[in-house]
């Protein structure tokens, strides 16, 4: 298991976007293939956020923690926030069945994370959602 | 992001360069709305260059797409790079695409 990377981010869409770049640094200097940094920039984009949209009700600046490392093959981001409790594991999937026309727009972000990695483990404690996404990289990480 | 736009009498291409996230979601928004408020006729989203398209950007498309077709108008994604194909395929979408 690699040391993680930890960065601090705060609860505006810009650091999303400084996150993104973190991400993109970190997957070349690995060599990660393009498509796993995509699938996990998009999962990220989604959770993020859906962190910034719908976790906090005061208009106070919060800290996410944001941690990256890699375990044998696997690449894994923590995220911590101190927002409302939400296990997007436990939200309805969307109904892809139904016609373009009568398709709720709901759901797409969660969704999206669902699909574009391996894995996602949810746990809340001490008053933070803690939600861990891993995706397998499916070139040798040095 | 910097949005390109190509205008040919009622028929209005814009076109994404990087990475479609939702701040620039915003900016489609904007430029969508003002070419409805021209009149436009039919809308392509040129998703050549676009890198990664999350759900807001899939959203705003939506959202547009419905609002044009009640009126017989036209708005579709065009020539999507693989990336944002798998996006809208992963999303139940690909009907946005022009065909």
């Amino acid at each position: 298991m690699s040391k993680p990377i930890e960065l601090i981010l705060l609860n505006r869409p810009s650091e999303i976007a400084r996150l993104q770049d973190q991400l993109e640094v970190f997957a070349r200097e690995r060599g990660f293939p393009s498509k796993d940094l995509h699938d996990i920039q998009l999962a990220v984009e989604e959770h993020l956020t859906n962190i910034l949209n719908h976790g906090f009700t005061d208009p106070r600046e919060h800290e996410i923690h944001v941690s990256l490392q890699t375990e044998e093959s696997d690449f894994r981001i923590e995220v911590q926030d101190d927002g409302l409790p939400f296990n997007p594991l436990e939200h309805p999937l969307p109904d892809l069945s139904a016609p373009l026309e009568k398709r709720p727009i709901g759901g797409l972000g969660i969704h999206m994370m669902r699909k574009s990695v391996d894995r996602i483990e949810y746990r809340r404690a001490d008053g933070k959602n803690i939600l861990v996404l891993v995706k397998q990289i499916k070139v040798p990480i040095p | 992001m910097e949005i390109q736009k190509r205008i040919t009498g009622d028929i209005w291409e814009l076109l994404l360069p990087g990475r479609v996230d939702g701040a620039a979601a915003n900016q489609l928004e904007v430029e969508v709305l003002a070419a409805m408020k021209q009149a436009a006729k039919t809308i392509y989203v040129n998703l050549a260059e676009a890198t990664f398209l999350c759900s807001a950007g899939i959203r705003v498309l939506l959202q547009y797409h419905r609002q044009m077709k009640t009126k017989g108008l036209t708005l579709l994604v065009t020539r999507p790079s693989a990336d944002v194909a798998s996006a809208l395929a992963m999303t139940g979408f690909p009907e946005l695409v022009e065909k």
